[in-house]
């Protein structure tokens, strides 16, 4: 049986805080899918090491967690950045930086400050206080995702609507 | 308008009408796309390592474990790092040997490069070891910081203060040859996908930083050593 469905309509006419929420998704998830790419791609022991400066985790769970940290954040990067689940993506990637927010804050509450964050790899470095920044405005970008998920351009309205 | 084999494909009913499906088809899609992409930044990993100079390896030319080393001198991590690899020389002995490659990471530490041109030219006048553990321990005299002295007459300092001849070091940390050797080395790095350091090549199996090298690594010793 085949089923005539319409080609998608063009958005038109949808308030600014849709098109807000598309640049939120977009920016989240382009941040998101390259950190974790760069880190996915890159020998493991790296990423373990950066894992290792923040002396939060026992060493045992290190190693698992440097493999699939990365992966995590690839899989919420694409699902935001193409709309996919767009709720329960924005709580996954909140979760991260709400995580990485606090591990960079213990650094500073132990009296020691990290070099690098580790959190884009070896490949691109940035400080501490930068990147608590970044993160703080990305996991506010991501409540907003959680709050208003219905963006434009967004697999998930292809799932919702069938167009 | 022109019957497309996009048009054809929507409309012939191939993609998922129920909810559910549309919602796997997705996901699937975004697990390709998210593989295809960490692939696609991954780089050839090569095994191949050239041989340092004699001046850079220390240990039993015959010991069974090679430890390859992969460093910066202006790197605090690897700083950290120098008590760890002389406590396991001193405790594995015969069995181990090291080889020092330079890694600079130029982007971060400026004047790493330079440092390691100079342990080169210390190396050539016999004294590479000596050099290298006062770069590591001296890191925060050397490292410029805001307004101090510039890193050279540094490493001009220590030379003489290891009685080489002075002219000779002068010349030879401005030999364009030297800064070749470090760049190799960089090289090799790179061609085994190495930007961190210190990275370590213990027997073949990598461990960044001294934690991964003093733990993991350790037990990969002795693992080897009773293999043998």
């Amino acid at each position: 049986m085949t089923r005539r469905l319409s080609p998608p309509p063009l958005p038109q006419g949808r308030p600014w805080t849709d098109w807000l929420g598309l640049t939120a998704r977009v920016l989240v998830g382009a941040t998101l899918a390259f950190s974790g790419a760069a880190k996915a791609s890159a020998p493991a022991q790296e990423f373990a090491a950066a894992i290792e400066a923040y002396a939060l985790l026992p060493q045992a769970l290190v190693p698992p967690l440097a493999t699939l940290l990365p992966w995590a954040e690839v899989l919420a990067g694409f699902a935001l950045v193409f709309g996919w689940l767009t709720r329960w993506s924005a709580a996954a990637g909140l979760a991260l930086f709400s995580a990485f927010i606090t591990a960079l804050l213990s650094t500073f509450s132990r009296g020691f400050e990290l070099a690098d964050c580790g959190c884009f790899g070896f490949g691109l470095h940035l400080a501490p206080g930068q990147t608590i920044f970044l993160d703080a405005a990305l996991a506010g970008c991501c409540l907003w995702l959680l709050l208003r998920p219905r963006t434009p351009l967004s697999l998930d309205s292809w799932i919702t609507e069938g167009s | 308008m022109p019957d497309t084999g996009v048009i054809n494909c929507y409309n012939s009913g191939m993609l998922p009408a129920s909810r559910k499906g549309r919602t796997l088809l997705s996901g699937a899609a975004i697990a390709a796309v998210s593989a295809l992409c960490v692939l696609a930044a991954s780089k050839t990993v090569k095994s191949a390592s050239s041989e340092p100079p004699p001046y850079r390896q220390t240990g039993d030319p015959g010991a069974s474990i090679l430890i390859v080393e992969f460093s910066d001198f202006e790197c605090p991590a690897c700083s950290a790092a120098h008590g760890t690899v002389k406590s396991m020389l001193a405790a594995y002995g015969k069995d181990v040997r090291l080889q020092f490659k330079h890694f600079p990471l130029e982007r971060m530490h400026h004047s790493a490069r330079a440092a390691a041109a100079a342990a080169e030219c210390a190396g050539r006048q016999g004294a590479f070891w000596q050099y290298h553990d006062r770069l590591f321990e001296r890191q925060g005299e050397w490292v410029p910081r805001g307004n101090g002295a510039p890193p050279k007459s540094w490493f001009l300092k220590y030379a003489a203060d290891l009685s080489l001849d002075a002219k000779t070091f002068e010349a030879c940390i401005q030999d364009p040859a030297v800064d070749a050797a470090v760049v190799l080395d960089m090289a090799e790095a790179k061609s085994r996908n190495v930007s961190a350091t210190p990275t370590f090549f213990v027997a073949g199996r990598r461990f960044v930083g001294s934690r991964q090298l003093s733990t993991l690594g350790s037990m990969w010793i002795e693992r080897k050593r009773k293999d043998r």
